[in-house]
């Protein structure tokens, strides 16, 4: 009788310690089950079906269920639909008789996503060039960004400046205290679909045109002193002039570098013309053999500086170059933006060439043909990404490129029609497939018959 | 009868003080780039540098604006510019516009050449005024 009472004591003890146990026993790490595990999907559509609870029941005490949207459930296994996009963390109680206590188990995370929808479009507008004077400063307006159905449920604004600034909101204001190149970011936030998007604009703090502050007094030396000199504070003193002294430019379309900013044309070339190798000296001579460190930077890829950076004692040059003239868009004048650091200083080159080549009739049909590119973003409501876009600062511009190129070459125009030619060009500046053929922009066929312009697999 | 002069005259001042306060209107984009030719056209690169935006000035003076350009177009050898069209219908994207125009370049040797550009312009104080250099259409 004993005996018999202490192997049923035993058996209850057994059972008790089963179901204190074998939740955890059988779960990941971390103490509990995890859920991840015993869904039939992570990522679902609304009203997909998603089944959780799949595998070995983990206890054989009952599972009640939170999905995350308000609802919950009992069972194992389990379906359930969602109903709208978003993540929902979904957590499930494993409650046994015995205990009378729920065991907590590690949440599923599962993603709904409404592939039909578009991304959410992030979209900056600054009140500034992308060049702007050191401590000025500078609006930024996401107010033109969208949301995946063209509205502005967007949840929320971040911006990171670049410079380990921050902010939140449509709007910001920055300035910034430092010289140099910075990538401003802005992440918005879908509300409908809780998807973000990204876009970044590049901004270089230069001086201002009367020079920057000086903090300390001049050392004393022989060196001419600097008249538009750029010194960032803690930075030694640029010890050399870039007044009317001391900075002398030779070579081809020769001008002076006598303020922070300065404009080199390299002429007017026919299109497809191999153009020469422009070089003009920066510092006549270094007498004082002053150490100069810095670099030089293009922001266009048809120009090209040399030397990209430089560490020396000895007189400093330059050459800009243009070494594959195909780079360049015909019928326009292309710009490019060259940034010169000497000593922390900052200096400003635009650099311009024109590629000629078209009539006045011509160009009154390249006018036409942009004007088609546009009508195309117009429909698709984008029409505002030929004003700037993540991909090309003067959007407007490069199509009137691409145009020009279409009208100056028979071969290519005789080839693509002109409507497949301003919505390959359409899409290439929105960045979007809108013809829904799977392919963004020019294609390789449309590349070989003569086509200028990239193009790449819809996502 | 000097009541009614003191009257009149009050009202003359007011509406003068209105008349002053609601100044003139701002041009529209198109405007602003089409003055903004001609300027360049006519050399008066001192009106031209008045309606380039506001952080383009403060990179340069008028007077260094105004070298920069007469040596640009020396080097060019351009000898005339014909403004050929200047749209009437700017894109506008918040602060920020796009208006495209065409001219037609003569060089000093006579030859003549067509240019399609696109002129960028930002709203600042009330005004469109015009990026300049303008922003590279094959980078950033």
């Amino acid at each position: 009788m004993r005996q018999r009472q202490r192997t049923t004591s035993l058996g209850l003890l057994a059972i008790v310690v089963a179901c204190l146990l074998l939740p955890q026993s059988s779960g990941a790490s971390g103490g509990g089950t995890d859920l991840n595990q015993s869904a039939s999907k992570s990522t679902i559509a609304p009203g997909e079906k998603v089944t959780l609870g799949l595998g070995e029941r983990p206890s054989p005490c009952p599972v009640r269920w939170d999905f995350g949207d308000g609802t919950t459930g009992e069972g194992w296994p389990v379906t359930h639909t969602y109903a709208r996009p978003g993540n929902y963390t979904v957590r499930a109680a494993f409650l046994c008789d015995v205990q009378a206590t729920p065991l907590p188990a590690l949440p599923a995370t599962i993603k709904v996503v409404d592939s039909k929808a578009q991304p959410p479009r992030a979209v900056i507008a600054t009140s500034l060039t992308s060049v702007v004077a050191f401590e000025q400063s500078v609006r930024f307006d996401a107010s033109a960004s969208r949301d995946s159905k063209g509205g502005r449920a967007i949840s929320r604004y971040r911006w990171d400046f670049g410079d380990g600034g921050k902010a939140e909101g449509v709007t910001a204001e920055h300035v910034y205290k430092k010289l140099g190149s910075f990538k401003a970011t802005l992440i918005i936030s879908d509300r409908d679909t809780n998807t973000d998007d990204s876009t970044s604009v590049a901004i270089s703090v230069a001086a201002p045109a009367g020079g920057m502050p000086t903090a300390s007094p001049a050392p004393a030396t022989s060196v001419p002193r600097p008249t538009a000199a750029v010194r960032p504070a803690g930075l030694e003193r640029a010890p050399f002039a870039l007044g009317q002294r001391g900075i002398e430019t030779t070579g081809l379309n020769a001008p002076r570098l006598d303020t922070s900013f300065s404009l080199i044309h390299l002429g007017v070339w026919p299109s497809g013309a191999a153009i020469p190798a422009h070089t003009f000296v920066l510092l006549r001579d270094n007498p004082q053999h002053v150490l100069l460190r810095g670099t030089v930077s293009s922001n266009s890829p048809w120009l090209k500086a040399d030397p990209f950076a430089f560490d020396t004692t000895d007189g400093l040059s330059f050459s800009f170059s243009v070494p594959d003239s195909k780079l360049l868009l015909p019928g326009q004048t292309n710009w490019a933006q060259v940034s010169i650091n000497i000593n922390g200083a900052l200096y400003e080159v635009a650099v311009a060439v024109t590629v000629g080549g078209l009539s006045a009739a011509q160009a009154a049909t390249v006018d036409a043909m942009s004007e088609q590119v546009a009508t195309i973003l117009q429909s698709s409501q984008k029409a505002d990404l030929l004003v700037t876009n993540d991909r090309y600062a003067n959007p407007g511009q490069f199509v009137q490129g691409l145009a020009a190129h279409y009208v100056l070459n028979a071969g290519y125009k005789g080839r693509m029609p002109a409507t497949t030619w301003a919505t390959r060009s359409a899409e290439l500046v929105a960045a979007s497939d809108l013809d829904r053929d799977g392919w963004i922009g020019f294609t390789a066929y449309d590349r070989s018959i003569g086509a200028l312009g990239e193009g790449y697999i819809a996502r | 009868m000097r009541k009614t002069l003191l009257l009149v005259g009050l009202l003359l001042f007011s509406l003068s003080v209105a008349a002053c306060d609601s100044g003139t209107p701002a041009d529209e984009p198109p405007t602003v780039v089409s003055k903004f030719l001609q300027a360049q056209k006519e050399e008066r690169y001192n009106d031209a540098y008045t309606l380039i935006s506001e952080d383009s000035r403060s990179k340069l003076t008028a007077d260094a604006f105004s070298g920069r350009l007469k040596q640009a177009r020396a080097a060019a050898k351009v000898k005339d510019i014909a403004i050929l069209k200047v749209s009437s219908k700017p894109i506008i994207a918040g602060s920020r516009a796009a208006v495209s125009y065409s001219i037609e370049l003569t060089l000093e040797d006579g030859s003549k050449t067509a240019q399609n550009e696109t002129a960028v312009l930002l709203h600042q104080a009330n005004n469109w005024l015009i990026v300049w250099p303008p922003p590279g259409s094959t980078g950033q």
